[in-house]
Parts: C-alpha cells; structure tokens; sequence
C-alpha cells in the first residue's frame, strides 16, 4: 500500500509543480552533473537571489548573478535569459547593443550577440587549465632561451627564478587537473565587438581579438609577482584600470597593451572603481577606504566616507555625483566637494553594484537580488530584506 | 428473543452467575482492586515516535539518521519583547541577562550551545586589512550608558544576528536554547514537561511584567503543553459523569440504579486502563478518548439492563428475578452490539501508526470488559439492591403512555413520510458528497497542529514567524554519502542545485546547508566580496570555508548533511508538492555517491504521516463496513436488512466528511479513526431497533405496528445511549488541544446523527425495500 504512492506522489508533483518541470523539461537523467554546462532553471525568484552586476546597454538593462542567472528588462518587467551554465556570474559587460559578455566561477566566459535574450558559454576552466598550461610552458622555453643567451650572472639569476615560478605554475595546473577548474574569472572589459580583456582570481589575465573564438593568457603584462586576485577592469577609450588584491592598481593608456603599476593608495584590497564625465578615476574597497584621482592614477586623494563597511562598485549619475555602494546597505553619495551623503538601503544588504535609472532613481544588486533606491518594498524586496539579514 | 439454543446457553451463563453470586462480587471486588492498582499506574506520554507511521520510508530515513538530527531540532526559543521601546534600553537589557543566567541553570539545557545577546558565543565579526576582527555583541565595558548601548546596537547590525536573536524590527530578541536530549551528566532522559514548568516558572512567570513580554516556542514546550492538556482532559472525565448521573436520575428516578450503572461504567474503566498498563500499552492524547467510550458505551448498556429491570419489576417480578429476567432477555442483543463495537474499533489496526492501534486496542478491551461490568456485575448487584420504589412507580406511570415522539417517529413507516424522510436525506446526502470532495488531508492550520491557533503557545510561535526570518514549518532531506564524502565537491555541487531546484518550488521559503555555509565561509574569506559567494572546486578552499560549522549541518563520520527546506505552511498539498519536487529531482539527477532521502523535521514526519493516512482512509472504510455487513447480515440473514441498518450508517459517514470539509477539519491521525469509532457504535442503534422489529414481524404486525411496538421497547433507551454518547464525547470539544476537540465534535455528531438515522432512516427504508408487506 505504501509503495503504490510513489507513483501517486509522483503523479500529483507532475500536477503541481508544472511551472518547475516545464523548464526542467529534458526527461534524460543527469548522471554525472557539471555546473559548467548544466543550464540554468527557470526561476520566478530570481530577483530576489544573489545578483552581481547591472548595466545599461541601449534601452535594456541587463544583471547577472548566481545559478547562471541573468536578467534583463527593456520596458515591462524582468525577464530570464537562456543561459547555457549554471556557475556565479560575476560580471557583465557589453561592446554594443547586441553583442555583450559575461564571466563566472569556474573560468566561465558567456557571449550574448542577440543583447542578452541568450547566452551560450565561449570559453570555460578546464580550456583555461590548457591554455595556461601552455602558456607557461612557452614561457619556459624562451626563458630558457633567454637564460642561454645571456652572459649576465645577475640576469640569468632572475631568470632562473622565473622559470621555477612558471613550473610552479604548472604543476598547479596538473594538480587542478585531477579536480577540476576552481579559478573564477571576476570581471571583463569590452572594448568592442571583437576585443576583450577578462581579469581573475590568482593573477589571470586574458585577452580576445576575435569576438571570443580564442582567448591568450596576458598575465605577464602586470608586475603580480604574487598572482593576487584582480577585481575590477574599467576605463575610457584607451586608459584602462586594473584594481586587485592588497592594493593592486594598473593602469594602461593604449588599450590594455602595456600595463604601468600605480602607486596605491591603500594596502588593503581594492575591489572596484569607475571613471566619471570629467575623466577622474574613483577607486575603493575594504573598510570604507575610497580614492579619487584627478590625473589618471598618478596621485590619489582620500574621501571621508565615514562608513568601515566594504565598498564594491560604483557609478556616475547625470547631476555629476559619484554613487557608491558597499555592505550593510550602504550607499554613499560623492558630490564635487567630496561630501559624502550617507544612505542605508532598509535591507540592510550587502551590494554588488549600482546604476542611475533616473534623476533620484537608482537600481542595485547583491546578496538580495534587485534592489530599488528609493526603496520600494514590494513583497519580493521584504522576502529578500529578510534572507538577507539572515 | 425466540431462538432456542441462545436461551439455552443464556440459561446456563444466567444459572452460572445467579445461582453463586456473592462469590462472584468476591471475584470482581478482587479483580477491582487489583486493576486499580494497576490503572493509578497509567500515565500520559506524548511520545512523538507513536504518533507518525514508523514503517513509512521517510520516517525510516529519518530513524536512520535521528541521533544526528537530534540537534538539528531540539532547540527552545523564548523571545523576550520589550512593549515600549526597542531592545537598546538598559533595564531591558538586565533583564535580558537575568533571563539568560536563569535559563543556564535549568537541566537540560545545552549550555555550551545556548545562545543570546548575554552568551560570549555571540559575536560580530568584521574583515579588515588584517584578516578578520571581532567580539562579543555586549562591547567590553558595557555598563548601559547611551554609548555602550550605541556601540552594542553596531555590534548587533554588524553580528548579522538581526532576524535570527534580534527581531527585524529590533522590538525583542530571542535568547536560543538548544537541549540535551540525554543529560550528559547524569545520563537521565530530558523530562519535557517537567522542563517546560521550569520555563513558565522560572522565565514566564518571573519574568513577564507591564513592558516585557515572553514568548515561548519549541518542540519541548510543545509536548509539555501537550501533557498538560491532556491532563486537564482528565477533568473532562468527572464532568461526563456529573451529567451523565443526572441524566440517568432523570431516566430512572431511581438513585439506586443510577449510582449501580455510574459505578459499573467506572469499573469498566478501570479495568480497561488496568489492563492495557499490564498489557504494556500505554495511553497517549488520542487513545485518552477510549475511557470516555468504555464509560459511555458502559452507561448505554446499563440503561437498557436497569430498564428491563424496571420493567419486570412493575410486571411483579422480584428483585433476583427481574435481574436474571433482564440478563435473559438483553445477554444475546448486548452481546451482539458490542461484538461489532469491539470489532469495528479492531479494524483501525490496519493503520500503520502506533498511536491508533494503541487506540483500537484499548478500545477494543473497554468493550470487552463492559460485556463483564455491564451485562455481568450490574445485574448481580441490582438483584441486591433491587429498583427503588420511587423508581417502580415512575416506571408505573409510564408504561401506559406513549411518547409523541414516538409516535412522530413511527410514522416513517408510511409510505408518504418514507419517501419524504428519503427525499431529504437525498438531498443531505448530496450536499455532503458535494462537500467532501473539499476534505483535505492534514492540517490545515497555522503553527503547530496540535494545539489550537489561539493557544499561547501559537500565539507565540506567530509572534516569532511574524518578527524573525524563520518559519516554523520544515522539512528536512538528507543528503546521505559515503563516510567523510558529505562535503566532497561533487556533493556539495550537487546539493546547491538541488536546494535552488527546491527554492523554485511553490511553497518554500528559504533552504539551507553546508552549501550555504560553504558560499557564506567563500564570501568571508575572500573579504567580504559577494563574487565569492560560489562553491569551490578545491577540497582545501572547500574546508576552508567550513571552518565553522553550525551544529547539525553535518553528521560524526561526515556521511549526511541535511537539506533545511523552509515552508510557508504545512498543508497537506504544500507538502505533497514539496515531495513531488523532490522526486522530481531524483528521477532528473542521479549522481553516484550522494542520495537525497525524505524526509525529517516537523513537515517532512507530516508528509509521510499524510500519505498513510490518505491511503489508510478508504482501507479503513472498506474494512470496518465490510465487518458491519458481516456481522449484520449474520444476526439477521437478509441483505434488505442489512442493508436497512447500513445505509443510514453510510449516510452518517459522508455527512461528517461534509462537515469536516466545511469546519475545516482535515483528515489525520485524530480524525481518522473517529469514522471507524462512529459506524462500530453507531451500528449498535440499528441492530437494537431492527432486532425488535424482526421480532414484530414474526409475530405477523403490519410494519407501522411493528415499528410502534420496537419504539416502545427499544426507542427510548436508543434515544438515551446517543444521548449519553454524545455528551461522553462532547465534552472533549472544550479541550486544550485541538484534535482533542476535532474528535469531540465530530464523534459528538456523528452518535447524534447516527441515532437520528436510525429513528427515521430504518423505517423508511424498511418501507422503501418493502420489508414486512407480505405480513401487512
């Protein structure tokens, strides 16, 4: 009697939950499940669960967040793109109004070219455990190469000492390789429909030139001796930033070709930062700690946020203020003084990211999903307040 | 009665008792005592392991894993409300503190678990350049200045306790105590009621004033309130016997015949509880119910034997004689009738749930032992004491009369009132069939089941769903693996989409894990920033980030980490959508080394004790009319008969689905063998009044004389057992606890309806299937 309601059970779930299986679909058993290449579930929670990055592209905005999901939104309501991973994106970035990208844990590249409706994967960690595997050893090669050209005792030393590294480097790989990519990528710059930069955990650093058919590990152009984690890439026309790990700052003026190390501000780690109209660079991170600098990152001014939270991200709004947000709801508004106005969203959340949606208007993302300032509290924003005070 | 061989044998069990019968008293006086002893013995217990199905497949998952869950969900929250103000006040504060030493020092307590605002285990933590900084929420120093209460109220946003100790709205905090199911001390077992007076005594009582409210929920507090209840059912029981006494009076007008029925009827409960203290079973909330029965179903038969009595005494019998004349003329109908009482209450065993088969044999035993008290002792004793003359000569004055009611009733037999009584009850029946489709299964209510909603105890448990970010309604799946594999990355990968496809699934709130604790731990360990807030692929990142495990997120040997699904509510179709989606789950992903079992915690018990009862439910039906049938069709061998005495029975049933449906009461554990209970005694009615109408219709009356004749017999005495039933069970409906009540109302309609049934149903359908024309 008790074994013929299983098939009962089962029948009244086929009922119920239609909204669950009509997504799920596919009656093939997964055996063997891989975040990288399961797609993601449709959802009707997922502007209340963990969103990362929002941005404007044309008339649509577009967020991206856990469980491969990204939204978008031209005029009615969110929509859920059809995405075919389901790993944490961390960011999204556009190069037009069709073509766009996105990164992910797991060494995960997704590219839109229909402006976001759909995402297919480009790129992912196990390519990246290859391409870096090859990567070094080139390197090796030609150092070694260098290493018997050169007559220089003190050269050869350094050189040495650069080898060793790159086959540190490698049997690092061969190790991943037993389990699998763990490196996320942690943001993208798209310089147009056909260049790319994507910056990552340990020092990655890789850069497209054909639309994100192929990817080359870039790395050695930072001096990161200690493959630091790098946050944040950002910039105008060709002066590109790079801000990471214990503060790590870059900056490029000829389009990510060559990097020039800053001298930082901050020792603690950097996680963000945004040129605004007039071309200053906004820079902040861990405990409060915010930057501004007028010429390109060459010297920087502290801002009295009076806030020790983390800051994450930051925006520029049409009224020429800075918008920054960070943890326990914080946002902080920067005006030409460097005035500080501080506001505290009522969920008390941690943010991700910020963008001006209209004069006095703006959108957020974070641990709750999509946040509004000023704070609508619509039933999914109260649900999400609670989870994120939990 | 014109059978010759039951005479025969009512003759020889009638020599054998009349002809000693001061050795007999001897016997029961002894056998009295002795079961009496036993039965002071009896105490209530609220074991939950009785009250769920414990061959279900989810409930054996759950038993697998119990010792490891035990944690997980032994935890008492008493939230402490400051009425006028928030929590950032210093006498709030000392209270608060006085609160969490006096709930240290109870027994029981988990004091290294206990937690609160006052316990150093309660720490904010901040990551800094350094790595991560941290405290005790209450700063060092504090001595309730407005600059330790400023920095205590920092602490407390930055702790990330708000929604967890602190209410969202910062107006109470709960100070949390996690229990030893077995004192670690003494290796004695948590008495919970006795836990729960020290919580009312020590906090509640002690502490509650004008401006500080407590609010006490918990599963401990549950089944202290339980017992208490249930003890104050017991008060319930002398309140039947106050009303059942006058109403015997009122009957008999004879105190001697009244206090012999009341005092047989009590006998028979104290045996019955004797015995099932003997036999090993104990008495539970639900089965509390089956004294009530033994001692009603006692004072029905009683009624019948000291109205024989009566009879035979105005008739000039003597006192032995009218008592041997009654037990002659009773024996083979009582017998009968409690036969398909016992019977009928023996089918509810085919329900897989302790708790009712505890049930189904007490009650089963009550019968029995009423046959000894009732058919037995009674007329034994009345051959003694004899009728009061004040009784004779009432029972005098009313022999010559015959009641209007009677009368009313009797004229179903007509073929104009037949067809109109039919008509209607057509009508009745289609409107319970209509409403039955609406019975749900479970419960229906808001917090905890088992108590009313306006109990305190709910009252609390809404105070703290309506102020914290926490439903009270969870079912847990356990993710089982190989020893040490439970947070291998596979595992953990697997588990975070499960606990997103449940998230997506309507009716759930939230869902926790270690996978949670894992992306939480990822997120403090890459300082703070969300774009960690990922599973990592490296085993040693992995352990990293599960430094700090919550008790219970993990068993001892790592092969079981519980999925934490929170509920909006426990309807039975909340839960069977929960349990479709988890086997929806299990049929799309099946990964070697992790399985994903259903189901504990309170919902998960729930689904598996719903989807029993759901099945049980037309077994049972099946089963206990199948046996009245039987038994019907044995003692009067006609299928017109049977089904003349069933039908109204049939009626009675869809009629209380109806009403279950439209009072919201579901079908569970409570209800469900109180359908049983209604058509094993409600079939009692039938076969006294079709017993006489036989008789009649051997005698060659026309079916209307026929009926007169069995109304005067047996009509008032079948009108007086439903009532005495049906005030038995009612008082039941004042109970404390809420099936409690359910089952009052329900049995309480049911003898009515029943009886009512039989006055106006078995007439008209004798009419209907034209039994007795030929004779008319």
């Amino acid at each position: 009697m008790r074994l013929s309601l299983t098939p009962l059970g089962v029948l009244l779930g086929a009922i119920f939950s239609t909204t669950v299986l009509a997504q799920e679909g596919d009656t093939t058993t997964i055996t063997d499940y891989e975040v990288i290449s399961a797609p993601v579930l449709s959802s009707d929670r997922i502007k209340s669960e963990v969103l990362i990055e929002v941005t404007a592209v044309g008339p649509r905005l577009v967020a991206v967040g856990a469980h491969g999901n990204i939204l978008w939104k031209e005029d009615d309501d969110w929509q859920q793109a059809d995405v075919d991973t389901s790993v944490l994106l961390t960011s999204v970035a556009f190069a037009n109004e069709q073509i766009g990208w996105g990164t992910g844990h797991h060494g995960v590249i997704i590219k839109t070219e229909d402006g976001g409706n759909s995402w297919k994967r480009q790129f992912d960690g196990f390519e990246l455990m290859k391409l870096e595997k090859s990567y070094y050893e080139k390197r090796i090669a030609k150092l070694n190469e260098q290493i018997e050209s050169s007559d220089d005792e003190e050269v050869v030393g350094e050189l040495e000492w650069q080898v060793e590294e790159a086959q540190f480097q490698i049997s690092n790989i061969e190790v991943a390789e037993e389990e699998g990519p763990s490196k996320p990528f942690l943001d993208l710059y798209a310089k147009n429909a056909r260049e790319a930069l994507a910056i990552g955990a340990y020092g990655t650093f890789l850069k497209t030139e054909d639309g994100g058919e192929s990817w080359q590990v870039i790395s050695h152009r930072l001096e990161n001796p200690n493959g630091y984690h790098l946050n944040a890439i950002f910039g105008q026309d060709d002066d590109l930033y790079i801000m990471g790990e214990a503060g790590l700052a870059f900056a490029s003026n000829d389009g990510g070709e060559s990097w020039e190390t800053l001298n930082s501000p901050y020792r603690g780690s950097l996680f963000g930062g945004h040129v605004d109209n007039e071309g200053r660079l906004w820079v902040y991170g861990l405990r409060g700690n915010a930057f501004v600098s007028e010429d390109k990152g060459q010297n920087f001014t502290t801002i009295d946020t009076g806030t020790r939270v983390n800051l994450s991200a930051g925006t520029t709004t049409e009224s020429g203020t800075q918008l920054i947000v960070g943890h326990s709801g914080t946002i902080l508004e920067v005006d030409e003084q460097l005035n500080v106005t501080n506001r505290t969203h009522p969920s008390g959340s941690v943010m991700t990211d910020i963008l001006e949606v209209s004069d006095g208007e703006w959108l957020m993302t974070g641990r709750s999903g999509l946040l509004h300032w000023p704070a609508k509290i619509t039933e999914e924003e109260a649900l999400a307040t609670q989870q994120g005070a939990q | 009665m014109d059978n010759p061989s039951a005479n025969k044998s009512a003759g020889l069990l009638e020599k054998l008792l009349f002809t000693v019968r001061a050795p007999w008293l001897i016997v029961f006086l002894l056998l009295t005592l002795f079961l009496g002893y036993h039965a002071s013995q009896v105490r209530p217990d609220a074991s939950l392991t009785k009250m769920i199905p414990t061959n279900h497949p989810f409930i054996q998952n759950y038993f697998d894993y119990q010792d490891d869950l035990a944690s997980l969900g032994n935890v008492v929250r008493v939230a402490v409300e400051h009425k006028d103000g928030d929590i950032f006040d210093p006498e709030f504060q000392q209270k608060l503190q006085e609160i969490t030493d006096e709930i240290f020092f109870i027994p029981g307590v988990n004091r290294s678990g206990l937690r609160s605002l006052w316990t150093p285990n309660v720490r904010w933590m901040e990551v800094t350049e350094e790595g991560f900084v941290g405290g005790p929420v209450i700063p060092d120093g504090y001595d309730g200045s407005e600059e330790s209460l400023e920095q205590l109220r920092t602490n407390v946003l930055r702790s990330g306790e708000v929604g967890n100790l602190v209410a969202n709205n910062f107006e109470s905090t709960i100070v949390y105590v996690p229990l030893d199911e077995v004192n670690p001390d003494t290796g004695e077992k948590l008495d919970y009621q006795q836990f729960s007076e020290k919580l009312e005594t020590l906090v509640r009582d002690k502490y509650q004033s004008d401006n500080i409210e407590i609010h006490i929920t918990g599963f401990a507090k549950l089944i202290g309130d339980l017992i208490e209840g249930a003890e104050q059912v017991g008060l319930f029981f002398l309140l039947a016997i106050a009303i059942t006494l006058i109403m015997l009076y009122f009957y008999s007008r004879c105190w001697r015949s009244t206090f012999m029925v009341l005092s047989c009827s009590i006998i028979a409960v104290i045996w019955q509880l004797g015995i099932i203290k003997l036999i090993g079973s104990g008495i539970n909330p639900y089965s509390m119910l089956v004294p009530f029965l033994v001692f009603a179903i006692g004072v029905s038969h009683g009624v019948q034997i000291i109205n024989a009595i009566g009879i035979n005494r105005v008739a000039g019998l003597d006192k032995v004689a009218a008592a041997r004349a009654a037990f002659r003329g009773l024996y083979i109908a009582g017998l009968t009738a409690l036969a398909s009482d016992a019977i009928g209450f023996t089918t509810l065993m085919v329900i897989d749930i302790e708790v009712i088969k505890e049930l189904a044999i007490a009650a089963s035993i009550g019968v029995a032992v009423v046959v000894l008290t009732n058919l037995g002792l009674l007329p034994i004793l009345m051959s003694y004491l004899g009728t009061s003359d004040n009784g004779v000569a009432y029972q005098k004055k009313i022999e010559g009369e015959r009641h209007p009611l009677f009368e009313f009733f009797a004229k179903f037999t007509q073929p104009k009132w037949a067809y109109s009584a039919l008509g209607v009850a057509l009508v009745m029946l289609a409107w319970g069939l209509v409403n039955s489709q609406n019975m749900a299964i479970g419960d229906l209510d808001k917090g905890a089941p088992e108590l009313r909603p306006d109990s305190r105890y709910n009252q609390d448990n809404a105070f703290i769903v309506d102020n914290y970010s926490s439903s009270t309604d969870i079912f847990v799946v356990m993710a089982a693996s190989a020893p040490e594999q439970c947070i291998a990355y596979d595992n953990l990968e697997l588990m975070e989409r499960f606990s997103w496809h449940m998230e997506n699934t309507s009716g759930v709130q939230d869902v926790k894990s270690v996978v949670y604790v894992s992306k939480m731990g990822m997120f403090g360990i890459n300082e703070g920033n969300l774009k960690w807030f990922s599973l990592n692929r490296n085993q040693y990142v992995i352990n990293a980030s599960l430094s700090r495990i919550p008790d219970g997120l993990i068993n001892n040997d790592c092969s079981m980490a519980p999925v934490i699904i929170y509920l909006d509510d426990h309807k039975a179709e909340t839960l069977e959508n929960v349990v479709a989606s988890v086997n929806n789950f299990n049929q799309n992903y099946q990964e070697d080394g992790l399985e994903l079992l259903m189901a504990a915690g309170n919902s998960g018990i729930e689904a598996a004790t719903n989807s029993v009862i759901e099945a049980a439910q037309n077994k049972m039906l099946l089963w206990v009319y199948g046996v009245v049938v039987l038994l019907c069709f044995i003692t009067f061998r006609s299928i017109r008969t049977v089904a003349c005495i069933v039908l109204p029975l049939a009626f009675t049933t869809v009629m209380s689905q109806g009403l279950m449906a439209v009072l919201g009461i579901g079908i569970k554990v409570a209800t469900l063998p109180v359908i049983a209970l209604g058509v094993g005694i409600g079939v009692d009615y039938g076969i006294y009044i079709y017993s006489k109408v036989k008789e009649g219709l051997e005698q060659g009356m026309s079916l209307q004389d026929t009926y007169k004749h069995s109304l005067d017999n047996t009509g008032k005495a079948v009108g007086f057992t439903g009532l005495t039933l049906a005030i038995g069970v009612a008082t039941w409906i004042f109970s404390p606890i809420k099936f409690q009540a359910d089952m009052g109302i329900l049995l309480t309609f049911m003898f009515l309806w029943n009886m009512l049934g039989a006055l106006i149903l078995i007439p008209a359908l004798a009419r209907l299937f034209r039994v007795g024309n030929k004779n008319s």
